[in-house]
């Protein structure tokens, strides 16, 4: 726009419809002869039509003003719509967890217990061969028929030879027997004081092995008690509430 | 309570078309398809506010498109919405240099129906920068070009509005605003080319 023009004025009215029908006739003729002219009209209209786009977009505004307490309710909804996802996840979630407690359950048995727990009593190294019975050396080196045979082809025996046969029977899967032995070991373990809390642990391993659930959860329960006692870390919650689930089958 | 009338599509062009009719059209079209189109922006990278302010921009446009004739009524105003929100958007993606390749691809993939869709698309940056220079006039200026031009009110009725002396004043100011905005587009004549390409004004 020329800022001296003085036709502006004039092309608002032209614009505006406030011209009366000669001088609207005049100006129009102007218009067709002065490219100038005609190009401010062009801005002019330019800019009454962005002001009536401008009037439309506020109004539309001020609406979606007065209706975003709604649209928070909406926004909620996205919200209720998360928090419904999050839901069914929880819930897959839940299903799969319990699918797996069930399938835990279900596949639970002494066997499967015992296997998972029992790892064979290995003899300190530090410990020359000098004051080691038969059966001890020969479970030291893993003979463990060796071990029974020793055992039983002599009729006296040392204070650790109940406890080492019985580790025998017990590698051999002959539970009775191992129980047997584990207890005698556990009576003379109170005056001896040799290989107490390994007997508990793996005399409450033999009665896992040999189906006595009722006998082994005891033992293992005051093994659980004890943070002192040696096998105390292998003897974990999870281990007990297996135990109690597979006293109740 | 207001009552919420529902209109079918022939009854909502007729009620755009009518001086009183943009307030329920507006609420109608808000109630009817922000939802639907909200999702939309919010499923291709948009935030909640994001699907507010473009559902605003689609409503805007569309009233427009519908006002200037160029609503051909080729589809649905569902359909026609659902184009416009997603043209928009991608605009808008594109704009934020933020769209995904996949966004992009689908872009090119949908081309825009609708005639009118592409014309405001085109224009849309132009039209943006136009609201911009109307916002740095203030909100006097903006109060009267705004009653007069879109509310279509004399300077009788601006004057009973607002407080000035008489009607000459009013006049003179409207005048004035008119003057200041016409240069800022004279300053910025790439501006008023693009809006005059995609104007097809009738004077």
């Amino acid at each position: 726009m020329n800022p001296n023009s003085t036709h502006t004025e004039l092309l608002n009215q032209y614009l505006d419809r406030e011209l009366d029908p000669s001088a609207t006739k005049d100006l129009e003729l102007q218009l067709s002869q002065d490219i100038k002219l005609k190009e401010e009209l062009d801005r002019l209209v330019l800019a009454r039509d962005g002001i009536k786009l401008f009037g439309l977009r506020e109004q539309v505004k001020s609406i979606r003003k007065e209706l975003r307490p709604q649209s928070e309710i909406k926004r909620t909804g996205v919200v209720r719509n998360i928090s419904r996802w999050t839901l069914r996840i929880a819930a897959v979630l839940l299903l799969v967890i319990a699918g797996l407690g069930i399938y835990e359950y279900t596949s639970l048995s002494s066997d499967k217990l015992f296997n998972q727990q029992y790892e064979p009593f290995e003899i300190r190294t530090d410990r020359g061969a000098e004051g080691k019975g038969a059966v001890e050396l020969e479970y030291a080196g893993k003979n463990y028929s060796s071990a029974i045979a020793s055992f039983h082809s002599s009729s006296h025996h040392g204070p650790a030879d109940n406890f080492f046969v019985a580790q025998a029977y017990l590698h051999e899967h002959k539970s009775a027997e191992a129980i047997k032995y584990f207890e005698l070991a556990l009576i003379s373990s109170d005056t001896t004081h040799l290989y107490k809390e390994e007997t508990e642990y793996y005399l409450a391993l033999a009665y896992l092995q040999g189906h006595q659930v009722n006998k082994a959860i005891p033992l293992f329960e005051k093994i659980h008690a004890d943070p002192n006692h040696p096998f105390h870390d292998k003897v974990s919650d999870w281990f007990l509430r297996r135990l109690s689930w597979l006293k109740k089958k | 309570m207001e009552e919420q009338r529902d209109y079918s599509d022939r009854e909502l062009l007729e009620l755009i078309l009518t001086p009183s009719g943009i307030d329920p059209a507006v609420r109608f079209l808000y109630r009817t398809h922000f939802d639907f189109l909200g999702i939309y922006v919010q499923q291709h990278s948009g935030t909640i506010e994001d699907a507010e302010d473009i559902f605003q921009e689609v409503v805007v446009a569309f009233i427009d498109l519908v006002q200037k004739n160029k609503f051909r009524g080729e589809s649905t105003i569902k359909t026609f919405l659902f184009a416009l929100n997603r043209n928009i958007w991608l605009n808008e993606l594109k704009k934020r240099n933020r769209s995904s390749v996949r966004e992009m691809k689908y872009e090119t993939a949908r081309p825009i129906e609708e005639a009118g869709i592409s014309d405001y698309i085109a224009a849309r940056e132009g039209r943006q920068q136009m609201m911009k220079l109307i916002e740095s006039l203030g909100a006097v200026c903006q109060q009267i070009l705004v009653a007069f031009y879109y509310h279509d009110m004399s300077i009788k009725q601006i004057l009973d509005q607002l407080s000035y002396e008489n009607e000459q004043v009013v006049r003179n100011k409207k005048h004035k605003c008119m003057q200041k905005l016409e240069r800022l587009l004279s300053e910025n004549p790439l501006l008023a080319k693009t809006l005059k390409t995609y104007s097809h004004y009738e004077s």
